[in-house]
């Protein structure tokens, strides 16, 4: 289970995070509510990701190669994971 | 080292065995997996032979699809030209579009892991061959039929998204848009099929030590493939499910003057769609990856990049669907998103592209027709990402929308992202089922006519849609100067047809069919496929410890030969392979695999003859096809799910495994939640149209009224999952008697229908017409869902009780009664959702 979360834990924030915004963005369609909340679900993605990121660099010297492999995995999925989820935060920071 | 299932690793240090094992133990491999000759092969369902027509007939589309295109470009080369009338050249358009994309691109990456992959991951076979069949049977029959509408004028003529209302009866009175609808559906669950083959043989068949650090990325690929059909496909099938009711019943799901939306389609259509292009593009990636490093001589580089490119394409994927539909006033912020979103998936694309330029770069590359091929895709498939960058930014989209820069966008990334890597793929694994290779004098030739072929058609073609030409008109005037433009990508596209018809010229020339003599490893790859294997793979399955096995291992292919590792032989007398934990490919248990049959055929034969007929309107032969599909298809799971005396045998140096196994560990169960993630996402897809449509138009909508009718229904299903869980524990007893677990699960059964059948009728009183409004529309075809999933419980239960009588159902755990338990668990959840969903949603009153 550890493995599948290190592999899929990044992307899986992600998709919840574009999902939330775009649910957003759909029920409240042009509202400055849309905004603040998209930045608010941004954040606490943000720091979900961080969070993870931290959990994962931590445990980075684990047992065996392929947890080892599936660490690094994680580490760039959770990084991959921030970027995507800054840039899709940036259409409502910059309306 | 860690064990994932309690497997002693160190117990790989006995492989290879010291010494050869006997010749006798290969002819009774040759015997047990000989495939029948005669009329008989049409019952073949190894993978061998299933794989190979899959490949032959995916390209027989590419060509038939290519043909139309050649028609398509003769019409546009000059103003004003009669070739093609214009209901015709509709047709041409959308059938090109329909069958490139559906019966050709999707199932060549289907087809060729059914080919490849068993080979690649040492197994026997794919976990499920029969299934393997009926996909291909399904898709053989439901495509030649779908495509034979052309020869007489009843093909679709909607385009190849079949948008409404263009496609409602209103403006497509005929059946032409039911072919496609019908049609496309029913292939879709051909290719469903397929993926859940894919995806449980890639979890579970793999050699025993080929973890997922050493899983071949064509394998990976493959993974995420199938993942994404069982999430994307789902949306199209409700698609063509709600558009074909609106047609034949009136129901207004996308009929905006009766509170249903066009939107809606587009929405559940690109859902599908666009994932699609992804779905085509990372087989091919894979198959890219694998060849590049081969090619080049030297390991690629940024394995595990890829590796994650690969998962993340899968996952952002889904999140681009409306670029698609930046043009129809989507709110500001929902644009910005999916235009962000657009973006961003050039990232995990632009990753592999620069994991295989460093490959080639740091590696000796022959500039052979394979590598020309990769190279040729390569560039070709950039510059198509290019464009797809420039048309994820609105204001621009907004000007070349619906315009040839478009045309000319999607075939750069679709020739070069998935049709060079495959005929590159062709050129190097061609000697693993032929006695002799392609020409490689021929092959260049082949090479530089497409490549250049497809560049003189579509590298203009971006010109002529920024001077203002749409999509999908049948002919222009002249003096708009989109003469010369128009003219060059004719010549062009008849040069890429000359291309094509130099490589069947080849092939023609060369190719000659065989599992054990053939052509071999020519390219020198380094991974499981290219030991020596017959009908059965390879002669024993390899402890893999590294990517490369055969590059790291010289020996390997003798060591293998010499039956010195994994199952040198048939421990049972059945044809059967090793089943493994899906992260650390650990043993797990022995699979015994079925042989031919002629059922999958048949239940094919049937399921397309329901589909097919209830097309052109023949119900009374549709309505008989479909027991006819269902007793075929029944007869064939008969013969599955039978233990063999042996609980335990010896798979290879004293290593014992148990001959079956139930739950999550067992290959079924695998097959049965994905399954059940297709049918959950029919669901969501059914309620985010509910929920949509009331957002667009809640003034249609009414509040239901005797909303406790919920209450009981949601019990009734509570208490038939109730019935499930105790059925199952009634098995595991020893105290029971053989019929009482199943006693429960029919009585489970009954209670789903009694739920149904309350839901149906108290619905019914609230006078919510289906042909007045959407809510209505979309109330009972959530009930006509669930009412399916029942009519399968009822089915099932059936079933189960006919094997019980016949003593089947084995105790304490039955494969069987766990995959009929959890589709009953699943359709009472989803029926008290359904329930739930109609009453309380929109709240008020």
């Amino acid at each position: 289970m550890l493995i599948w979360r290190n592999m899929l834990g990044g992307l899986v924030l992600w998709a919840a995070h574009f999902f939330a915004v775009y649910g957003i963005a759909s029920v409240l369609p042009g509202t400055q509510a849309a905004v603040v909340l998209v930045l608010l679900v941004t954040g606490l993605a943000l720091a979900a990701a961080s969070w993870l990121f931290a959990k994962a660099y931590a445990a980075r010297t684990a047992s065996d190669d392929l947890q080892r492999w599936s660490v690094r995995l994680a580490l760039l999925g959770y990084a991959l994971a921030g970027t995507a989820i800054i840039y899709q935060g940036l259409p409502a920071a910059l309306t | 080292m860690t064990s994932e299932t309690g497997f002693d690793p160190k117990l790989f240090d006995r492989f290879p065995t010291p010494d050869p094992r006997p010749q006798s133990e290969v002819d009774e491999l040759e015997r047990i997996w000989a495939a029948p000759r005669g009329w008989r092969m049409l019952t073949i369902v190894n993978n061998n032979y299933v794989g190979l027509w899959y490949v032959a007939t995916a390209f027989l589309f590419f060509l038939l699809a290519g043909i139309l295109a050649l028609a398509i470009r003769a019409q546009l080369s000059l103003p004003l030209l009669g070739i093609l009338p214009q209901e015709t050249y509709n047709q041409f358009f959308t059938m090109h579009g329909t069958v490139m994309m559906f019966l050709f691109a999707v199932p060549i990456m289907e087809a060729i892991g059914v080919m490849l992959l068993p080979q690649l991951l040492a197994a026997r076979d794919l976990p499920f061959p029969r299934l393997s069949a009926y996909a291909f049977w399904a898709y053989f029959i439901g495509g030649l039929c779908f495509f034979a509408s052309i020869f007489v004028g009843l093909a679709p003529n909607g385009g190849w998204f079949m948008y409404p209302p263009l496609t409602s009866t209103t403006y497509s009175p005929g059946i032409n848009a039911d072919f496609w609808l019908l049609g496309i559906g029913f292939i879709e669950i051909s290719a469903i099929a397929g993926a859940i083959e894919i995806l449980v043989g890639i979890l579970k068949t793999r050699a025993p030590g080929m973890t997922l650090v050493r899983m071949p990325l064509f394998a990976w690929a493959m993974l995420v493939f199938a993942g994404m059909i069982l999430i994307a496909f789902p949306a199209v099938i409700l698609a063509t499910l709600l558009l074909e009711l609106e047609r034949a019943l009136n129901w207004p799901f996308f009929d905006a003057a009766r509170g249903g939306d066009p939107m809606l389609w587009q929405h559940l259509f690109w859902f599908f769609g666009h994932p699609e292009v992804y779905i085509i593009f990372l087989p091919a990636a894979g198959l890219v990856s694998m060849m590049v490093a081969s090619l080049a001589k030297t390991e690629l580089v940024g394995y595990q990049l890829i590796v994650l490119a690969l998962l993340a394409t899968g996952f952002i994927s889904f999140g681009v669907w409306a670029h698609h539909m930046f043009t129809t006033g989507m709110p500001t912020l929902s644009v910005g998103f999916f235009s962000a979103a657009s973006m961003a998936v050039s990232m995990p694309a632009g990753i592999q592209v620069f994991s295989w330029i460093a490959t080639l770069s740091i590696g000796k590359p022959t500039f052979n027709t394979p590598t020309l091929f990769v190279i040729g895709g390569l560039v070709t498939f950039v510059i198509g990402g290019l464009t797809g960058v420039m048309v994820a930014m609105v204001p621009f989209d907004w000007q070349a929308h619906d315009t040839h820069f478009i045309v000319a966008h999607l075939h750069y990334v679709l020739i070069g992202g998935a049709v060079f890597p495959v005929f590159a793929a062709f050129y190097y694994w061609f000697g693993m089922t032929s006695r002799r290779p392609l020409s490689e004098r021929l092959g260049k030739w082949v090479f530089w006519l497409m490549f250049a072929g497809m560049h003189i058609t579509f590298l203009p073609m971006h010109l002529t849609g920024l001077m203002g030409m749409p999509r999908r008109v049948y002919t222009y005037l002249p003096g708009l100067n989109w003469e010369w433009t128009n003219l060059l990508s004719t010549a062009g596209a008849f040069i890429l047809g000359g291309g094509v018809l130099l490589f069947l010229i080849d092939l023609a020339r060369n190719f000659r069919f065989t599992v054990e003599d053939d052509a071999g490893n020519t390219y020198g790859g380094g991974t499981l496929e290219w030991l020596p294997t017959g009908l059965y793979s390879t002669r024993s399955i390899p402890v893999v410890r590294s990517r490369s096995p055969l590059w790291d291992n010289p020996g390997l292919c003798k060591e293998v030969e010499e039956g010195r590792h994994f199952l040198p032989y048939s421990a049972t007398g059945l044809r059967e392979t090793l089943i493994t934990s899906p992260i650390r490919a650990e043993p797990q248990y022995l699979q015994i695999m079925m042989g031919p049959s002629v059922w999958p055929l048949l239940g094919a034969v049937f399921t397309a003859g329901f589909f097919l007929l209830l097309t052109v309107q023949a119900y009374v032969p549709a309505v008989a096809c479909l027991p006819l599909a269902t007793f075929s298809i029944l007869r064939w799971l008969w013969d599955t799910d039978r233990p063999v005396p042996q609980k335990q045998v010896d798979v290879g140096s004293g290593i014992m495994l148990p001959t079956y196994v139930t739950g999550p560990s067992a290959h079924g169960w695998w097959a049965t939640i994905c399954v059940l993630v297709v049918a959950g996402m029919i669901f969501a897809m059914a309620v985010f149209g509910y929920l949509f449509v009331y957002g667009i138009h809640p003034t249609y909508w009414t509040v239901p009224t005797e909303r406790w009718w919920a209450y009981p229904i949601a019990a009734a299903y509570a208490v038939a999952a109730a019935l499930v869980v105790l059925g199952r524990r009634l098995l595991v007893r020893a105290g029971s008697t053989n019929w009482s677990p199943t006693v429960a699960i029919l009585l489970a059964c009954a209670v789903i229908a009694g739920g149904l059948a309350t839901d149906w009728f108290s619905w019914r009183a609230q006078a919510i017409d289906p042909e007045l409004t959407a809510q209505g529309a979309f109330s009972h075809a959530m009930l006509a869902l669930q009412g399916q999933l029942v009519a399968v419980v009822v089915l099932m239960g059936g079933y189960l009780a006919a094997r019980t009588a016949r003593g089947l159902v084995t105790r304490p755990c039955n494969t069987t009664f766990d995959v009929v338990s959890l589709f009953l668990l699943y359709t009472a959840a989803q029926g008290a959702a359904t329930a739930l969903l109609l009453r309380f949603f929109p709240a008020g009153g």
